[in-house]
């Protein structure tokens, strides 16, 4: 069925309000950028100190680094982190820079503020959220594993050097593409609230004539 | 097995559907091809079609810009990449639009409308960063990395949210005239 006008309007306002939102807290706010990379750091940095890679050998620590807006000469990406590399027997201590900004704050505000203009109860929205947030930051962190095992696997040698060509694959179709850590957000916010919106429907739809049913969603 | 996916909800199976063919489209545009094969020398063709046209876009009102393959020079050095493609946005686009129940002439013109949409966005957000590198350069990583990224990425959801509604009041005009009294 067409959506009346008044559906349509609705409909941008809602689209506005998710552009405003992420316009306003996705402004490069330089306090909100080392604060959150300090914060994710300080969570998601004990997490990977404790997991080895190389068959126990290869070890990785994620360290909050000075925040740099421009990119640094060999880098991909400006950052705001490091993930700093060391195997044992090896004195060397590679790093990466990373750019938590863009790799898991973003995400992370796309799928709240979807969330946040969606046609829901501020209950459904909370449960959207308690479920989004972990997920999201679970994700950002299992691509952030995927690059080191991928890096010591030797991703950033020659392409003969990698072995696994499975690993080589998947680090490209899901980490390369940039855009994927944008889609991956609003799809899985998409869902919960199609899902959420489903279950307030029904509980919100008339009773059966003599039944008993009390909503409590 | 048919008789349980047709069980599952039209909403779970348009976005399975969707998650495998991008998860397809993902593993044939970024398969690490060698720069002698076909697909990398289609590839490498594709990257200076885009850097051409949007050299040629530039040099509108720039005539110091040059193109040469995949580098596009003048007042700000730009080289087109893979991710600098929109390759993502178009197979998300893609993706979405095939996984969508509608007639196949539907969906056909959907993909031809808004590949030229997203393609012809990719050139703007293209020239944008140009002038932005050419302009205030201290901008440019912002806007290349965090803005324009998010921004055809909401251009390819946009496509496919308008074609889908339009796709869907086709199909329930065709449906009511199909089962209207003649």
């Amino acid at each position: 069925m067409p959506l009346r006008p008044s559906d349509r309007r609705q409909v941008a306002a809602r689209v506005a309000g998710f552009l405003l939102l992420l316009g306003i807290a996705g402004w490069p706010w330089p306090t909100v950028r080392r604060a959150f990379a300090a914060t994710y750091c300080a969570t998601a940095g004990p997490l990977l100190a404790g997991t080895s890679f190389s068959g126990g050998a290869g070890h990785a620590r994620l360290v909050p680094a000075p925040m740099r807006s421009v990119r640094q000469p060999g880098d991909n990406v400006t950052s705001d982190a490091v993930v700093e590399l060391s195997i044992d027997g090896n004195p060397g201590h590679p790093r990466l820079g990373i750019n938590l900004r863009r790799d898991a704050y973003l995400p992370l505000l796309i799928l709240v503020s979807a969330i946040a203009v969606a046609p829901l109860r501020m209950r459904g929205k909370t449960i959207c959220w308690l479920i989004g947030v972990p997920v999201v930051l679970a994700g950002s962190l299992g691509a952030f594993l995927m690059l080191i095992i991928w890096v010591f696997a030797g991703g950033l040698g020659p392409p003969d050097a990698l072995e696994s060509k499975a690993l080589d694959l998947a680090v490209r179709m899901l980490i390369e593409p940039p855009g994927n850590r944008f889609i991956a957000p609003l799809v899985l916010a998409a869902l919960l609230v199609l899902g959420r919106l489903k279950r307030e429907h029904r509980l919100l739809a008339p009773a059966p004539a003599g039944s008993d049913v009390r909503v409590v969603g | 097995m048919a008789r349980w996916w047709r069980g599952l909800p039209a909403t779970i199976r348009f976005v399975v559907r969707a998650a495998l063919l991008m998860a397809a489209f993902c593993s044939v545009l970024y398969y690490p091809y060698g720069d002698d094969s076909l697909a990398g020398r289609m590839f490498s063709r594709y990257l200076a079609l885009v850097a051409r046209i949007s050299g040629g876009c530039l040099s509108l009102f720039d005539p110091h810009v040059q193109v040469a393959g995949t580098f596009i020079t003048g007042r700000h050095a730009l080289q087109i990449v893979l991710d600098c493609a929109a390759l993502d946005a178009l197979a998300l686009f893609a993706a979405t639009v095939l996984a969508f129940p509608a007639a196949v002439r539907v969906k056909l013109i959907g993909l031809g409308a808004g590949i030229l949409i997203i393609s012809g966005f990719n050139v703007l957000r293209i020239v944008i960063l140009y002038v932005v590198g050419t302009k205030s350069p201290e901008i440019f990583d912002f806007l290349h990395e965090d803005v324009m990224a998010l921004l055809i990425v909401l251009v390819s959801v946009g496509c496919f949210a308008i074609w889908a509604s339009r796709a869907r009041n086709s199909s329930t005009r065709l449906a009511t005239h199909a089962t209207s009294p003649v």
